[in-house]
Parts: C-alpha cells; sequence; structure tokens
C-alpha cells in the first residue's frame, strides 16, 4: 500500500479526525457567539480577592469534599466594593457604600440578567445555577466568576 | 456555516477584533467561529465532565468579549484563547476540589469523548488515524491535539501551554507522530514497513 504519509499529510488527517470526533458542541457554540457586546464598554470591576485562588486561605479550609463550602470574591469598581459569598446554589453579597445600587445577576448570555433586591445595609441575596456568572452593580460589570 | 464566517471567515483578527468592539455582531461570531476549535480542543483530555467542559469553554468567550477592547495584539488571539481556557479548566478543576498536584504529564492517557464512538468515519485510513491517535500516550495525545489547529499555535505558544521549552516542541512533535505510524492501526497504512 504505497500511500504516503509524510508529517505533513498526517497532522492535516490528524486535524480532522480531531474535530469529527470530537467537534464543538452546537450548543455551546451557540452560547459563546451571544455574548453580550455591549459588556465591551462597561466599566469592568476588578477581582481582588478569591478564597478559591488565595493558597493561604484555601490552607485553612475545610477538607475536599466538604459539604457547604463558602467561595469568597472581592471587586472592586471606583470607590465600591462588591463583597459576595458563593455557597452551592445561593449567593449572598454586600455592596459598599450601601448607596442601593441596581444589581443584576449574569448567567450566560441565553439567560436574561436577574435583578436582586438590595436592602439599606447594601445587602442582598440571590438563588444561582451552577456555571459561570457576573454581576452588573449600577454601571460596573464584574469579571466572570468561573465555577 | 453562517452568514459570519463566510462573509468574514478570512478576515484578519486585526481587522475583525477593532469592529467587534465597535459593537458589530457578525464580526464577534467570526472571531468565535474562527477561535471555538482552538478554545475546544485545548481543553479536551481533562478529568472534567462534559458540563464543565463546555462552562469553561463558554467561559473562555465570555472573557474575551469583556476583553476585548484590551487586546493589544490581536495575530496572538488564538494562544490567549487556549492559554484563557485551559484556566478555566483548572479554575473549575479546583472548585471541584478536584485538582492533581501530579505533574500534568503524569495524567493518564484519556479515551476519546464518547461523542466519538456515535458517529461513524467512513473512510478508513481516518479509522486507523483515530485508532492510533487513542493509543498514543496523553502527552503526545495532547500535543498533537495542539499542533494540528487551524488556526496554527506557534510552537513558543504550545511549550508554554504544555510547559515545555519551546525548542522541544518540534523533537517532541516528531517522536509523537513516530509513534502514530508505529501503532499497530497505521502500520499498514505506512510503506516499507
Amino acid at each position: 500500500m504505497e500511500r504516503g504519509l509524510d508529517d505533513d499529510r498526517l497532522l492535516d488527517l490528524l486535524g480532522e479526525v480531531l474535530d469529527e470526533t470530537d467537534p464543538v458542541p452546537a450548543d455551546a457554540a451557540t452560547t459563546a457567539r451571544s455574548a453580550d457586546l455591549g459588556g465591551a464598554d462597561a466599566e469592568l470591576a476588578e477581582l481582588v480577592f478569591d478564597s478559591l485562588l488565595d493558597d493561604r486561605d484555601v490552607a485553612v479550609r475545610s477538607e475536599p469534599g466538604a459539604g457547604g463550602e463558602v467561595r469568597s470574591l472581592t471587586f472592586t469598581a471606583g470607590d465600591r466594593t462588591i463583597e459576595i459569598d458563593l455557597t452551592g446554589g445561593e449567593l449572598v453579597g454586600r455592596v459598599s457604600p450601601g448607596d442601593r445600587p441596581a444589581v443584576e445577576i449574569l448567567q450566560g448570555p441565553p439567560a436574561p440578567p436577574v435583578p436582586v433586591e438590595v436592602d439599606d445595609l447594601g445587602r442582598f441575596r440571590a438563588a444561582v445555577r451552577p456555571g459561570p456568572l457576573r454581576l452588573r452593580v449600577g454601571s460596573a460589570t464584574t469579571p466572570w466568576v468561573t465555577r | 456555516m453562517g452568514t459570519a464566517s463566510d462573509e468574514l471567515g478570512q478576515t484578519r483578527f486585526e481587522d475583525l477584533v477593532p469592529r467587534a468592539v465597535a459593537g458589530d455582531r457578525l464580526a464577534w461570531e467570526a472571531l468565535v467561529h474562527r477561535l471555538q476549535r482552538v478554545a475546544w480542543r485545548s481543553i479536551a483530555g481533562f478529568d472534567l465532565g462534559s458540563e464543565d467542559r463546555k462552562d469553561a469553554f463558554a467561559a473562555t468567550f465570555f472573557r474575551l468579549n469583556e476583553r476585548l477592547s484590551t487586546i493589544r495584539e490581536p495575530a496572538k488571539l488564538p494562544g490567549w484563547v487556549a492559554t484563557t481556557a485551559r484556566n478555566e479548566v483548572h479554575t473549575l478543576l479546583r472548585a471541584r476540589r478536584r485538582l492533581r498536584t501530579t505533574d500534568p504529564h503524569d495524567l493518564p492517557a484519556v479515551a476519546s469523548p464518547d461523542v466519538g464512538e456515535e458517529r461513524v468515519i467512513e473512510d478508513e485510513l481516518k479509522t486507523a488515524v483515530r485508532r492510533g491517535f487513542e493509543a498514543l500516550s496523553a502527552r503526545c495525545q495532547e500535543l498533537l491535539r495542539l499542533v494540528t489547529l487551524d488556526p496554527p499555535l506557534s510552537y513558543a505558544e504550545v511549550g508554554e501551554l504544555l510547559h515545555m521549552p519551546h525548542g522541544s516542541i518540534g523533537p517532541t512533535r516528531q517522536r509523537c507522530l513516530e509513534q502514530l505510524r508505529g501503532t499497530s492501526a497505521l502500520r499498514p497504512f505506512v510503506a516499507g514497513r
């Protein structure tokens, strides 16, 4: 069998085979395409703390697999601070100063933003689905939180 | 494929990025279309469920979207996307408390995802390539996935993703191709063996 299988041909074939055996799922591609372009102009809050990524904090945390573990994140946008705690399906947060800015939770472009009620002290609470999320607080938006 | 890919399929990243930043949805969709395989394939082979892999994939493009106006070298987008996608995976694995402390190169070989099993590949040579690939070490699989992408990653980018010296990518690729040719699946197709 004298079929040429030089490097280029083999690499081309392999590229095709990999695309065919492990294609990008259509629903995932649709989600990616539908990302909100309006967000490109919005003020991006800065992630200043994430307990998941802070080793010192993780070291004193509960053992792997323990339920009910809290992940704490802090963002800043201008002079505003946004703190959230994520526990499984629940998000508890606080913005300061607590001037009751509009707060929305975004969970993927197919789902519309969900407004949440903020109390006099800037606190809010909401149920969240699995998967990445971000918050819009006033004119600022946090980066996506991978979870 | 959609209009975006037909119309803008050949447009350079340097031209697509500013158009997407300006709110041109077709340009954004073309960017996603061009980069989706880079993102998807660079997160193959991890110990992730299919929903988690989709989340990491989507999060990569959400992040590209939010950072679009800060991209200074659009030509390096494929490398940026591959790095970001793998970072998303590491964050997810960490969130799942499953992040291994072992060297990534020691991870056991991972079979192709189930989706492949249902798809019938007619061409027997392609079938042989698929079987041969599945028989390779995890390290070779990972490297070959990254060096067969379109748009391509540079060897420097592949080296950074795999924590390997840039200079060793070419020789390692060569060794992995030789291993692939030497698999029982592919041997019959290789002349003179």
